[in-house]
């Protein structure tokens, strides 16, 4: 019996996304500061424990996590490549919607 | 064990001649990572090319490492077989200072540079790829089965994944334990699976909402008339308005993906005009464009 979770129908809190991708807090929280991840909570002055992330901010944190990895890129040019990465998946849809 | 069989040409994977100064070496190696990156890569068959670049890079870079490879490369190409038991006495175990963790080397690799040494029991390394699910899955969940390469395996493993339902393009499934075995005893990673919803019969899938186009005859646009229209969850009689045209669009609340809350489904009217097939259809036409006093590109004007 394969143990099956699907992970976008609960938000996450620091910690998880911290376990789930391997990584320390420390990361996480440069992510937030570069626009790579959002907490949910419109005040970022909460306790970070308080944090809450939509289940978006999870793939965002493996993807910019292997991108920062795997091919050197900074902070800075993580949060742009990830919502250029958005919007061509978006578009890609339309696209097909239109075919 | 054949090397000449699983032998990895480096330097073609890298696309440079075999005397390449490393750091000309290192400038393929940049741009082959970008191009193949499975999280960027539009290419097919990017995870196998990405670890294949890696792997070349990981022996090119290191003098000491290149200069080993080189010369198992010049006894392969001089056709010496035999060579194996040179092999056999070169092979050192190497101190394997990887400049990434946990690259999966090929049995090529293995084979001449010895396992990783690590002493303690690693937990092994989570797989993330990405999987296709057409619509109808997506909607009311199904098995998938999908293919794996584990190490251990000479052929790949199959599994069968149970999709839940009301999963989108982006959504992510965790299978505890299907990532790569452990080292040392450690225990196995997870695999990750990335969906991308494909269209399933005329049904099209946009974030939550589920697309199609549904035909209507001039009259029943010009009428307005209720239609069965098809959905994933059945039929639906829908009340097409009077006047409709062609391209409007319609809500069906609660008919896309049985999502938390459902999403929508959007049907898009599209009218055909059935040619006229005898005299008696063509003098009803006929009859439409004198009593209608109807230009459709009354409000095109060219001027030059």
């Amino acid at each position: 019996m394969i143990e099956i979770a699907l992970l976008d129908t609960t938000d996450y809190r620091i910690t998880e996304i911290c376990s789930i991708c391997n990584v320390n807090e420390v990361l996480i929280l440069e992510f937030v500061k570069h626009g790579i991840l959002h907490p949910n909570n419109a005040n970022p002055n909460e306790p970070v424990n308080e944090w809450i992330f939509h289940s978006k901010n999870l793939l965002r944190a493996q993807k910019a996590i292997r991108l920062h990895q795997d091919l050197g890129i900074n902070l800075e040019g993580l949060a742009l490549i990830l919502d250029l990465l958005e919007e061509v998946a978006d578009l890609r849809q339309k696209l097909y919607l239109l075919e | 064990m054949s090397l000449v069989m699983d032998f990895k040409d480096y330097y073609k994977i890298l696309g440079v001649e075999p005397n390449t100064p490393t750091d000309e070496i290192k400038t393929a190696y940049r741009r082959l990572a970008r191009r193949y990156h499975p999280d960027v890569s539009k290419e097919k068959n990017a995870e196998q090319q990405f670890k294949e670049i890696n792997e070349a890079w990981e022996v090119l870079q290191d003098p000491e490492k290149r200069k080993h490879y080189d010369q198992i490369k010049d006894q392969v190409s001089a056709g010496r077989h035999d060579s194996e038991q040179a092999f056999n006495s070169k092979q050192r175990s190497y101190n394997q200072q990887t400049s990434q963790e946990d690259i999966d080397f090929s049995n090529f690799f293995s084979n001449i540079f010895g396992e990783h040494t690590a002493q303690q029991a690693q937990k092994g390394r989570d797989i993330h790829s990405k999987i296709q699910i057409p619509l109808n899955i997506a909607f009311q969940g199904g098995i998938h089965t999908i293919q794996v390469a584990y190490p251990t395996n000479q052929n790949s493993s199959t599994l069968n994944v149970t999709i839940p339902k009301g999963v989108f393009t982006g959504s992510q499934i965790r299978l505890k334990g299907k990532g790569m075995p452990g080292r040392n005893g450690g225990e196995a990673g997870d695999l990750y699976l990335e969906i991308s919803v494909i269209p399933y019969k005329q049904f099209k899938l946009l974030d939550k909402e589920i697309h199609i186009n549904i035909p209507i005859s001039p009259w029943e646009a010009a009428l307005g008339s209720t239609i069965e229209v098809p959905t994933l969850a059945g039929k639906v009689n829908v009340k097409i308005p009077l006047g409709a045209q062609s391209g409007q669009k319609m809500r069906l609340k609660g008919k896309g993906l049985p999502t938390q809350p459902p999403g929508d489904q959007i049907i898009t009217l599209q009218i055909q005009t059935p040619s006229p097939k005898n005299e008696n259809e063509r003098k009803i036409y006929e009859e439409m464009a004198k009593q209608f006093n109807f230009n459709p590109r009354d409000h095109i004007h060219v001027t030059i």
